[in-house]
């Protein structure tokens, strides 16, 4: 009754434009649960370092180098070995933290990261 | 600082995962990687087939040369009269790199170093002692020395393990290659203390099908973080740099004296093909030189000079020059 009530003051076009809206949303929740995350674009360790900030924590660039370099230190790699994330794309940041330090320390800390 | 040299030592306890052949073509991606040392003298690393059946000797020798090399052959490591001269006296030198100077010496396997299974406990016992002397004079000698071994755990493999301090382990991603490790890692951790340290140890996944759908890639990854959720304590040392699945790579075992998969000569159709797994092998040659600097940089008493000086060689050209022959 309720929902006849709330249907039955509306506009034809309100009506049409609320249909359209309810065929374009996914029709359950189901759905999007089973929607794969995306992937990196290749198994190289730089793509997979920032795919795991970027996609899987959800962080912007420069909060991830800022992020990743705590974490580092906070695992007990030293300040020299990670690069200043100066105006670096964050492709080009990791591809010089993991000539010093090594790739696997590097995504260890990278999973730990919540955004 | 001292100048002893760290042991690599290519060891799992599965067979056909490419011990060999990554120990033979990573070990040439190191010397194309090495820095020039500060006091002008050449890089120099000392590769030996602790296998009795002689795979990484057959890459570099033809079975005339094998058979030249009776009285220079791991063999003679063992004999206390003939440790005495080190590896400088039986080694031969499949390649150098014109640019950096960097020079890999081979010290040939040998199917008589079987004998020392079966031999008396005193044998062995007297065996044991020359070869570490012999060690030891490899250390003084050189940058870096790497291992290849036999999956089991003969005379031979157990005396690589002593005489090194860090160990490489190739797999393919299954649960039987990662057990196999894991199973190294526990029982010979009891003898050797420095394998229980994931810093130590670098696992190399090989023959890794390259996905280019997303949906292969997903599928890839899923199966991947599945085995590894099994080995939580083995994560921090597998490298992901990875070496992929190639035709270049198949085979070549039993075809004797072929070198380095990438001094091959191709057609230009395959030349891309390659540059892929020249790439790869570059990558897992990088990665661990700095797994052995972070493996020793608090242990600056044994730190050898070359691997302390890895990481600023690094700055500024990494993803660039690699010292082309």
């Amino acid at each position: 009754v309720g929902l006849w009530r709330d249907l039955s003051e509306l506009q034809r076009v309100e009506f049409d434009a609320l249909l359209d809206e309810l065929y374009r949303k996914p029709t359950s929740t189901k759905r999007a649960a089973h929607a794969k995350p995306s992937q990196p674009k290749d198994d190289r360790p730089v793509t997979r370092i920032a795919h795991q900030l970027r996609e899987r924590s959800s962080l912007a660039d420069d909060i991830a180098m800022a992020k990743l370099t705590e974490a580092l230190i906070a695992r007990g790699v030293r300040r020299e070995f990670i690069p200043n994330p100066t105006s670096k794309t964050l492709e080009a940041w990791l591809t010089s933290l993991i000539a010093q330090v090594s790739e696997t320390r590097v995504m260890v800390a990278a999973k730990q990261i919540k955004n | 600082m001292s100048q002893q040299a760290h042991a690599i030592v290519y060891l799992t306890m599965k067979g056909g995962v490419g011990k060999t052949t990554l120990a033979a073509n990573v070990t040439r991606a190191m010397a194309d990687l090495a820095p020039r040392k500060a006091n002008g003298q050449d890089t120099k690393i000392l590769l030996i087939d602790a296998d009795a059946q002689c795979n990484l000797t057959q890459i570099f020798l033809t079975p005339e040369e094998m058979e030249a090399s009776q009285n220079s052959n791991l063999y003679n490591a063992f004999d206390s009269f003939r440790a005495i001269e080190g590896p400088s006296q039986f080694h031969s030198t499949p390649y150098t790199n014109r640019t950096n100077g960097c020079r890999i010496d081979l010290i040939a396997g040998s199917f008589e170093t079987f004998s020392f299974v079966l031999a008396t406990p005193t044998r062995q016992k007297q065996a044991e002692g020359s070869f570490r002397h012999f060690m030891n004079k490899a250390r003084a000698e050189y940058d870096l020395i790497v291992f290849d071994t036999n999956p089991s755990a003969t005379f031979l493999t157990l005396q690589a393990l002593a005489a090194s301090d860090f160990l490489v382990a190739p797999i393919t991603f299954d649960s039987f290659s990662l057990r196999g490790l894991d199973l190294i890692r526990r029982e010979l951790g009891k003898r050797h203390e420095w394998l229980t340290n994931p810093r130590r140890i670098r696992i190399v996944p090989n023959k890794i099908k390259r996905a280019s759908r997303d949906a292969d890639r997903a599928r890839q990854e899923d199966e991947e973080q599945a085995i590894v959720a099994n080995f939580p304590h083995l994560e921090e040392s597998i490298m992901l740099s990875r070496i992929h699945e190639s035709g270049f790579l198949d085979n070549r075992l039993g075809k004797r004296g072929l070198g380095f998969v990438v001094d091959q000569n191709v057609l230009p159709m395959h030349k891309d093909s390659l540059d892929g797994v020249r790439s790869d092998f570059e990558s897992v040659g990088r990665s661990l030189w700095i797994a052995l600097a972070e493996a020793f940089e608090h242990e600056d008493e044994n730190q050898n000079v070359v691997v302390a000086s890895i990481r600023r060689a690094f700055q500024g050209i990494f993803g660039g020059a690699v010292a082309r022959p």
